[in-house]
């Protein structure tokens, strides 16, 4: 053997080690940081626990809102083959819909590894132990308990907290929006509307993350760091529940809402809006035919008329007008104007009529005007002030302004001014001008002025708080799973710039509404003293070409308002009432502020019917042959 | 003492006669290999057991092997080769088929006739050429070439490239040790390159993937990139001191295929660390320096030729094991020596290290 052929085998061999040398030191030294970090994420995955919702109570602790176990049949996407094999397994011992099959796919498009896809949903006990004897056919799924919302009260809490759904596309887009991270997971809860959308920071809590450790073929083997998911906290609510569920209940079939505002803290105690829905169908997704019945529903069910539906105040307004005249000193209460049977502007021939009064109420002052709810005497005044000085003094009571109450998207219904008609009719060479008639009109509430219950009754309490405004609120605690007050809701208010003798004027004057006047209907039997004012929304003033309408149909009768407070000296409680297609404003209004009193200051059950069924009432009823007015208004349509 | 009892005696004796620093590197090896099968095994005691009765084995056929006169092993070359080759055309017939590759045979126990290969060529060939140790013609090669052939077209159509590749160039050291002339070894390279796109088109489309994903792992993480990325991310992040016995992720959760066998050095990388590589790198590097130190200084050319050839032989399968897996060669079906599970291919090298041993002994009396 040659000693060239010796000499290529070491060589060889000494090559070779130093090609494995290198390339291990390389693998092992060099490159051990990032490899390692590739080895940790091989076999470490996150799984997310989600938090205990927090509740909603009552200002005495009724729960409103809280969450209950719920059973439900669910697989990890990677342990999925084939989902319609898999649901026919199922279905064998429970009954999955095309809805469940539905939801089903939609969660799983956008759902990770260790997301728990739920197949089924509120499962019952007979289904539970069906599934689990028969779990070994079907070892890829799994059957749960997991916590779910439920709303004890079903509808009627609907408008005000609102409800929570499973979170959408169009949710995480907006959480990214707002620079927040996204602490949910795919299958998670999230509030959808009402105090559940707004205070959903406090309610929600924080997702815990548990890393696990995973086989190759993703299997659990261990736990590697764990940290506990932290539950939301609870909000004590200011709503009382017995006088929120008597007023759902006094509203009982017709359409309208009830806002009623402790006008020294701002709470609010009462915020009905009817007809109502149960908010527990959109847990988890409303089945079609659910939803179907809402959307169609002539009764707009879905529409919050509290916060969001606006209509004319009609004679409700007429103390703010009042106010308004003695802030500006276009009145003081000894003024006597005269008011005869209708109204025409000078220079013009169209008559502004008075309904109740044809004949007239002779030269009066304002506080007779308030109480019988004169018409003429508020034609005139309006004329006199224009709108810049009704503007003036009526914003101060919050009119055309949102609240700025704790639910998210508020309407700032109307208090129009020259510059808004001049947009509103910017093509319209004739009507974009400020007419004389346009300030009559809305001296009674009519007219280009529209409200949502909410801003009336927050009106009113202004009005009882002497001149103090309070913004009205939910919230009044934030509390611990222990019942410990975390944080106390501070109240936010402003006085406004009227001297108290005119407020305790008008005051008295709509005190005298309730004893004597057009809502005298409830005065009987009072143990307390209430000061109030009564008032009718058309629905409809004329047509387009300018004819009076002839309906008969109810959906065309007017809206009936009423707003007050009581007891006078020392207001716990101000209310405004709205029945859609009430008629006139006493009728079926005043009554359910009755009971809503007695309930709530009396301290009990409302004294019984008879008591309080309406005596005959003199209403302002309003017929404005306004030829101006040939838009009619939708009030219905939620802005 | 009666005579089967002296004999008996002297066989012990001859054991310490073989060379002390080779037996104890094997036994090293061995140690490991029980080590690192534990723990590849996820501590399946009944594996271990298994691979013990093999190392046992193929202990005992070292032991015999080395004491082995040379005379025993010319005259067992034919014999030897003609069963490996009954062996493996018994495969085509017999064989048992696992993915697609019938490369084994069931005699009572399981037993991957290639393996066998792996020495019987290299002896037959190294025989064949000892008979003609006066000036071998280009027809002696041609021959010599044509016994190589053989095994070799009969692994590789198994199919069984990596085995075949490794009974092709074990051959090939006999004939380059035999004195080869270097113009040849030139000519059968040049050979080599030219036909590479035939040999190419002849490759099974696994096989070429393979060529593909060693290139660019990253192509495929999930798919052929999968084995050569766990493997590496298994051996970088062992780093220095490893993760501690028994404590590898990549191991002890599935992310390494054939972690016993073909992929057993990652387990080793990971729980033993850059440590663990150079021990048993040293291991390796001082057995085959002391191999080819018994080849080179073995008196006549069958020894020198044979124990050279096995020696390199062993060399290849290292390299090529270890940089495959390290991902700088194909993955190819070649196991670690002495450290992957496999009984054949433990005893079969036991067996080749048995006549260095046997070569070893000769020279020195």
């Amino acid at each position: 053997m040659t000693r060239s052929r010796i000499i290529a085998a070491y060589t060889f061999v000494t090559l070779a080690f130093i090609l494995l040398f290198a390339r291990y030191s390389y693998l092992q030294l060099v490159g051990y940081g990032q490899f390692l970090q590739k080895a940790i994420n091989n076999y470490s995955s996150i799984v997310s626990t989600p938090p205990i919702r927090g509740a909603f109570i009552d200002k005495n602790g009724v729960v409103l809102a809280n969450n209950t176990v719920s059973y439900a049949v669910g697989v990890l996407p990677k342990n999925l083959a084939k989902s319609d094999d898999l649901f026919y397994q199922l279905a064998k011992y429970t009954n999955i819909t095309d809805l469940d099959k539905l939801k089903f796919r939609n969660q799983l498009k956008n759902s990770k590894n260790y997301d728990l896809v739920i197949i089924k949903d509120d499962l019952s006990n007979t289904e539970v132990a069906k599934l689990t004897a028969h779990n070994y056919e079907f070892p890829q799924v799994s059957i749960f308990a997991r916590t779910k919302r439920y709303y004890p009260f079903e509808e009627i809490y609907s408008h005000s907290i609102g409800y929570v759904g499973r979170i959408s596309s169009n949710d995480v887009l907006s959480i990214a929006k707002s620079g927040q991270t996204r602490d949910y997971l795919t299958n998670d809860y999230i509030g959808k509307s009402g105090l559940e959308d707004y205070y959903e920071p406090i309610l929600r809590g924080k997702l815990g993350k548990k890393i696990i450790q995973t086989d190759a073929t993703g299997n659990e083997t261990g736990l590697i760091s764990n940290t506990p998911a932290v539950d939301g906290d609870t909000i004590q609510l200011t709503i009382d529940n017995g006088l929120q569920k008597l007023a759902m209940s006094l509203l009982g079939g017709e359409k309208g809402a009830i806002v009623a505002i402790d006008p020294q803290s701002g709470g609010v105690l009462t915020f009905a809006s009817q007809p109502s829905f149960d908010p527990n169908w959109f847990i988890d997704g409303i089945s079609a035919d659910e939803w179907v019945g809402l959307r169609d529903n002539p009764g707009k069910p879905l529409l919050n008329r509290a916060l969001q539906s606006s209509f004319p105040p009609g004679s409700t307004f007429k103390p703010f007008m009042g106010i308004t005249a003695l802030y500006l000193g276009y009145r003081t209460p000894s003024t006597l104007t005269l008011a005869p049977g209708y109204f025409v502007i000078p220079g013009s021939t169209h008559r502004f009529r008075d309904n109740d009064y044809p004949r007239g109420l002779g030269a009066i002052n304002m506080q007779t005007a308030i109480v019988l709810s004169s018409d003429v005497y508020f034609y005139k005044l309006a004329l006199e002030m224009g709108i810049d000085s009704i503007d003036k003094g009526v914003s101060l009571f919050g009119f055309g302004k949102k609240t700025g109450i704790d639910l998210p998207h508020e309407v700032t219904g109307l208090l129009p001014t020259r510059l808004w008609k001049e947009k509103r009719f910017d093509k319209d060479k004739f009507q974009r001008n400020w007419l004389p008639a346009d300030s009559v009109t809305i001296g009674i509430g009519q007219g280009f002025n529209h409200y949502t219950p909410l801003q009336m009754a927050y009106a009113v309490s202004i009005l009882a708080n002497d001149g103090v405004a309070v913004k009205p609120h939910f919230l009044d605690k934030v509390l611990d799973e222990n019942g410990t007050v975390l944080k106390t809701y501070a109240i936010e208010s402003h006085a406004i710039p009227i001297k108290k003798q005119d407020i305790e004027f008008v005051k008295k004057a709509m005190q005298l509404v309730v004893s004597n006047g057009t809502a005298r209907g409830m005065s009987y039997g009072l143990k307390y003293t209430v000061a109030g004012k009564t008032g009718t929304a058309q629905v409809v003033a004329t047509t387009k070409n300018g004819r009076k309408p002839k309906f008969a149909g109810k959906q065309f009768k007017d809206h009936s308002w009423f707003i007050a407070f009581a007891p006078v000296e020392n207001p716990k409680i101000a209310i405004a009432i709205l029945v859609e297609n009430g008629g006139f404003g006493a009728a079926k209004a005043v009554p359910i502020a009755r009971k809503l009193f007695d309930y709530y200051l009396l301290g009990g059950t409302p004294e019984s019917e008879g008591n309080t069924k309406s005596k005959p009432t003199i209403e302002s009823k309003i017929s404005v042959d306004n030829n101006d007015n040939k838009e009619s208004i939708d009030y219905e349509s939620p802005s | 003492m009666n005579h089967q009892a002296k004999r008996f005696f002297y066989m012990i004796v001859d054991l310490f006669q073989l060379d002390k620093a080779i037996v104890f590197i094997l036994l090293a090896l061995g140690a490991i290999n029980l080590l690192v099968q534990y723990s590849a095994s996820d501590r399946n005691i009944a594996y271990l057991i298994n691979d013990g009765i093999y190392l046992l084995i193929s202990f005992v056929v070292l032991f015999i092997i080395g004491n082995l006169n040379l005379n025993h092993l010319k005259s067992m070359a034919i014999p030897i080769y003609i069963l490996s080759i009954i062996l493996l055309i018994s495969v085509i017939f017999f064989g048992i088929s696992v993915n697609g590759a019938k490369r084994w045979l069931n005699i009572g126990i399981r037993i991957q006739p290639s393996e066998l290969s792996k020495l019987a060529v290299p002896l037959m060939l190294t025989y064949y050429f000892s008979l003609k140790n006066q000036g071998i013609t280009w027809l002696n090669y041609i021959a010599a070439f044509i016994l190589l052939l053989i095994p070799f077209i009969l692994i590789a159509k198994q199919p069984d490239l990596g085995t075949g590749i490794l009974v092709l160039t074990s051959g090939c050291f006999v004939l380059f040790f035999a004195g080869i002339s270097w113009r040849m070894i030139i000519a059968v390279i040049c050979l080599f390159l030219f036909s590479t796109p035939i040999i190419w088109h002849f490759l099974h489309d696994y096989q070429r993937s393979r060529i593909f994903t060693l290139i660019n792992p990253q192509s495929d993480p999930l798919g052929k990139g999968y084995h050569i990325i766990q493997g590496m991310i298994a051996i970088g992040s062992g780093g220095l001191w490893g993760k501690g016995y028994l404590h590898g992720t990549q191991t002890h959760l599935n992310f390494i295929p054939e972690k016993n066998t073909d992929f057993v050095i990652t387990v080793l990388s990971e729980e033993f660390g850059y440590i663990g590589v150079c021990v048993i790198l040293m291991l390796y590097i001082m057995l085959i320096f002391r191999c080819l130190n018994i080849a080179f200084s073995a008196e006549d050319i069958f020894s020198r030729v044979l124990a050279a050839s096995i020696t390199m032989s062993f060399m290849l399968y290292i390299l090529i094991n270890m940089g495959m897996v390290a991902g700088i060669f194909p993955v190819v079906g070649v196991p670690l020596p002495l450290i992957s599970y496999g009984g054949t291919a433990t005893i079969v090298l036991m067996a080749g290290f048995g006549i260095l041993l046997a070569i070893n002994r000769q020279n020195k009396y």
